[in-house]
């Protein structure tokens, strides 16, 4: 599976959410008022993962340098530039996490706490009626950090069979072609 | 041609030996290049099966220092499958009946092998 089955297979997901330019349209209105609050974001969101024992230890002597990457990243997810490119940056990003073997359990607790954090945000704006709030800001938001996570999901699902492929001797068309058999009963 | 001729490199296996049951040349990816096979037997889960069983056995042989990998047979009670390379590309997969004088059918699978190497 290489980025461009990864893009391809993403493109139907995307149509299949609905993640479309009128949601995208939303993420960048969500976006302008969400940047400001990036810092704060980006400071909880860690001070949750430092709450439990094993996250803190795996994060023991990252934190201040994790803590601009995922500034970083938060940015680009409110930039409201959605080419793909964007799309493309994600898939990097899965492979980093893989590289820095981010056990997939850390990263789906991670992105469960942002859809948090990020939902609190808006949901506290729309509270205080601050202009330009969106009501359908979360849903699209929602939409994006699926995405997102789908590309970065799949950055492990090949990271797994690229280590069957070097531990069995067989070629990744090869597991495939074992993958997709039609399954029989029993 | 060549399609043609690997085919009928598989049926002269078959029709030599009465203990040969079913062949199939497939690519080392598991795709299927020719086969002579029952209506029974699933040409797809055949290839992904033998070349997966040729690439494993190639990797033990090589993790346990066995040199070269010549072939892999697997014995069960209805019979036999014998896997052998086929050039470096692909293998050759020959079902065999239980009572088979495995002399001779190993001997037939070899010929083939060559012969199917030779034409991919």
């Amino acid at each position: 599976m290489n980025d461009e089955v990864i893009m391809r297979d993403f493109d139907a997901f995307r149509k299949l959410v609905g993640l479309d330019e009128l949601r995208l349209e939303r993420l960048r209105v969500a976006g302008e008022w969400l940047r400001p609050k990036v810092a704060e974001i980006t400071d909880t969101f860690y001070e949750r993962l430092l709450a439990d024992p094993t996250t803190a230890a795996f994060l023991d002597g990252k934190i201040e340098h994790l803590k601009k990457v995922h500034h970083t990243w938060i940015e680009d997810i409110l930039s409201g530039v959605y080419d793909e490119s964007f799309f493309v940056r994600q898939i990097k990003i899965g492979k980093a996490h893989v590289t820095n073997q981010v056990p997939p359990l850390f990263l789906a607790s991670g992105f469960s706490i942002l859809r948090v954090l990020l939902f609190d945000q808006i949901e506290s704006a729309a509270k205080l009626n601050q202009p330009d709030t969106c009501p359908r800001c979360s849903r699209a938001l929602g939409r994006l950090l699926d995405a997102c996570q789908f590309l970065i999901d799949r950055s492990y699902e090949q990271d797994r069979l690229n280590r069957v492929s070097k531990a069995t001797g067989m070629s990744l068309p090869l597991i495939e072609a074992l993958v997709m058999l039609k399954q029989q009963p029993g | 041609m060549r399609e043609e001729l690997i085919q009928s490199v598989l049926f002269d296996l078959n029709g030599g030996s009465a203990d040969i049951e079913a062949s199939a040349i497939i690519s080392t990816d598991g795709l299927t290049i020719g086969s002579a096979l029952s209506s029974t037997m699933d040409e797809a889960r055949v290839g992904a099966m033998a070349a997966a069983m040729l690439s494993l056995g190639e990797r033990t042989a090589t993790e346990l220092a066995r040199g070269d990998l010549e072939q892999v047979m697997i014995k069960g009670d209805n019979g036999y499958i014998l896997l052998i390379h086929a050039g470096p590309e692909a293998v050759l997969s020959v079902i065999v009946r239980k009572e088979a004088k495995l002399g001779l059918v190993f001997l037939d699978a070899s010929r083939a092998a060559k012969a199917a190497a030779g034409l991919l």
